[in-house]
């Protein structure tokens, strides 16, 4: 942090170009070194050895045992985001070194994002805040529309995902599938959950972050989806690396590596497995062919133009997006590759009795993910579902569901509290 | 910020009497079902008279055939055995079952692993949780359970904590379902050998407060109380065999009695094949 904050001091200061630029590479290097020392060393060290295992040459070496901190990636990039930005001239450096902690330790979303960035969140901190009583009581009910997709879905969704996914090999091709569409399903209302719990608590204090979904599962293509789907993350990679490197300016062969390198990349910085890896690049499949041949993002439609006709397209899109969470999911890089022959062999038979309380219970869980979709749609034109007309009865019904159906006795950490 | 806070206060009020509902509502759902768990069946079971009672974990609910022994000897009793339980689930059912005006002339009682556990057993008694306003189920718990007297106490919370077990799908079961045949039949292992782990059947403790209890509880009723072990296929310690002949009023070993595999579903339980065939041998042993 305070190696930022004196680099953005520098940089800022600095007339000459290539001084600049040398501080910049300076900031970006002790940046991603320690995320790259702390996360990824151990990844690094075992796939080289393997990579020269396979022509029988064996390596040694030693694994470094660390403790990750929490939230590493996240903070990284806020601060990256500050020295970056001076360097373009969008941001002067602050003297206020406070203002700076607050805005990369900012404590809602410190470990799990959005992914704040300088220009927007920093400016809040220097400003004197007046208490807004309708804002705070709209970050609460927001706040509580996230409690409620973390504990009564994602966890709920939790359960049978883990059951199944760690018994992938007994498992027939059908609950592979219904598990990979409950990972997807989990994995957004767990993250997506967690910034609505991180952007309410911020509005609670009169803080406004960065939107972070905006209901992906209705997005016609994959394209639309990327656009949806962890929008800081995904602004920060355009911004800050696809943009640089040419986006879409260059060729359409240019385009494509373009796009693999910031899929690549994305893969990896949910964490060091080659499984994340393939994840991203099937995406970069996904979104390719429809942004060459269709052009789609002029055409986008907004949510509030969106009608029930859409639906094939938007299950279209659900089920390339579970088949691409599943590889994510797998517990291995082996398990990986597996899967996609496991789910082109459509089976519906149990085998032995493991099972019995998913063959009971599994289809449980697709009431939870309707609920969530249903409230998902037909309030599709707000910020969150517990705004409008009745928010205070509906955050009732809200309460009641999360004391009925959440789950409070087995402690499931945020999922991206890992990355 | 005050009318923020009068805000908080007011979802904090909603909260409370949401959790209030739902907890006089789930707890009305247990109490009122008499038969969608065992200690249900015991709690609601009043001046019943039955030849024997069969108490015990899984290596009683899985292993003893009881609708067997009633068709082979003629006698009346029932396998009260649940998943888990220990000494300390055993002493509060017999307890409840005494209470009840209920009485058995034979107690059957397995005993083996689950000696060395006094305190209740974290999957077993959690069943126990929704009765928790009654004095034996609190007596139970308050030694061992730092946080029972918050379970009792403050609305749904045992509810919330034990969602999965003791949550919505059970208080459905408890309004659809109302079976005492169909939550005491006899339910064995189907499957063949799956692992063969040894079991940990080391004594740890030379008393069992819980044990104790029980053989005054059986010396004062009159009640016949006789201790075996279930057969094991693999354990780590046979050193329990002596110590249960040496500690306990009337004890049978049948530990030993089934070598082979193939009636065994893991080391600790047997299967339908195994199960049966124990059956018979405790039939001829202890009940001819």
């Amino acid at each position: 942090m305070t190696n930022d904050f004196a680099l953005g001091w520098w940089i800022d200061k600095t007339e000459n170009a290539r001084k600049r630029k040398w501080l910049l590479v300076f900031s970006i290097i002790s940046n991603i070194g320690v995320l790259c020392i702390f996360k990824y060393y151990n990844f690094f060290i075992q796939s080289w050895a393997d990579m020269w295992a396979l022509f029988d040459i064996k390596i040694s070496f030693t694994y470094w045992q660390m403790i990750l901190p929490i939230g590493i990636s996240f903070y990284t990039f806020h601060s990256l985001s500050y020295t970056i930005d001076i360097y373009r001239r969008k941001l002067n450096h602050t003297r206020d070194y406070i203002a700076f902690g607050a805005f990369i330790t900012f404590f809602p979303q410190l470990v799990a994002g959005p992914i704040a960035r300088a220009t927007q969140l920093l400016p809040q901190f220097m400003k004197t805040k007046v208490f807004d009583l309708a804002n705070a009581k709209d970050g609460f009910r927001q706040m509580l529309w996230g409690l409620f997709k973390k504990v009564v879905v994602a966890d709920t969704l939790a359960m049978f995902v883990d059951e199944i996914f760690s018994h992938q090999n007994q498992m027939p091709g059908s609950m592979m599938w219904l598990g990979s569409l409950y990972f997807a399903i989990q994995v957004y209302a767990d993250f997506s959950g967690y910034s609505d719990m991180a952007i309410g608590i911020a509005k609670m204090f009169g803080i406004g972050l960065m939107k972070n979904f905006s209901l992906p599962f209705f997005s016609n293509n994959m394209a639309e989806f990327w656009h949806k789907w962890h929008i800081s993350l995904s602004t920060w990679f355009r911004d800050y690396i696809y943009f640089p490197l040419g986006g879409s300016q260059k060729g359409k062969w240019k385009y494509i590596f373009n796009l693999s390198i910031v899929f690549a990349l994305s893969g990896l910085w949910h964490g060091p497995k080659w499984n994340y890896i393939w994840w991203g690049l099937l995406n970069v499949l996904y979104i390719a062919p429809v942004t060459l041949l269709f052009k789609n993002r002029n055409k986008e439609k907004s949510l509030q133009t969106k009608t029930y006709r859409d639906i094939p397209a938007m299950l279209f899109t659900l089920l390339l997006f579970t088949f691409s969470v599943g590889i994510f999911r797998t517990e291995s890089a082996h398990l990986a590759l597996n899967l996609p022959s496991k789910l082109f062999h459509f089976d519906t038979k149990f085998s032995t009795y493991f099972f019995d309380s998913i063959e009971r219970f599994a289809l449980e869980g697709l009431l939870f993910v309707v609920l969530l979709l249903f409230f998902e749609w037909t309030n599709r034109t707000k910020e969150h579902p517990l705004q409008g007309k009745y928010a205070e009865w509906k955050s009732i019904v809200i309460i009641g569901l999360i004391l009925i159906f959440g789950i409070f006795s087995d402690y499931k950490a945020f999922i991206y509290f890992q990355f | 910020m005050r009318g923020f806070i009068i805000y908080i206060a007011k979802w904090i009020l909603i909260l409370l009497v949401l959790a209030f509902a739902f907890d006089y509502i789930y707890t009305k759902s247990y109490t009122e079902n008499k038969s969608r768990s065992v200690y249900q069946i015991i709690r609601g079971m009043k001046h019943e008279k039955f030849d024997y009672i069969f108490l015990g974990s899984s290596r009683v609910k899985r292993h003893i055939n009881h609708e067997l022994i009633n068709k082979q000897t003629g006698l009346k009793g029932l396998n009260l055995g649940i998943s888990a339980a220990g000494p300390s689930e055993v002493l509060l059912y017999l307890e409840t079952f005494i209470a009840n005006n209920n009485s058995a002339k034979t107690i059957y009682i397995e005993i083996g692993d689950k000696w060395n556990q006094e305190y209740p057993d974290s999957l077993a008694s959690v069943y126990e949780l929704p009765f928790v306003a009654d004095t034996e189920v609190y007596n139970l718990f308050s030694p061992y359970d730092k946080y029972i007297s918050y379970k009792r106490n403050i609305p749904y919370y045992r509810y919330a904590i034990n969602s999965t077990k003791i949550g919505y799908r059970a208080v459905l079961g408890n309004f659809a379902d109302n079976n005492i045949e169909k939550t005491l039949k006899f339910r064995p292992y189907k499957e063949k050998l799956l692992n063969t782990k040894p079991i940990d059947t080391r004594i740890k403790i030379n008393h069992n407060i819980c044990i104790d209890r029980i053989i005054n509880l059986c010396k004062t009723h009159q009640i016949h109380l006789v201790f075996f072990t279930s057969p094991y296929l693999k354990v780590n310690d046979d050193g329990y065999k002596t110590f249960f002949k040496t500690n306990l009023p009337e004890y049978h070993d049948f530990s030993g009695s089934i070598s082979d595999p193939t009636c065994y579903r893991d080391a600790l339980h047997l299967n339908e094949k195994g199960a049966n065939r124990f059956t018979r041998m405790v039939v001829d042993s202890l009940m001819k």
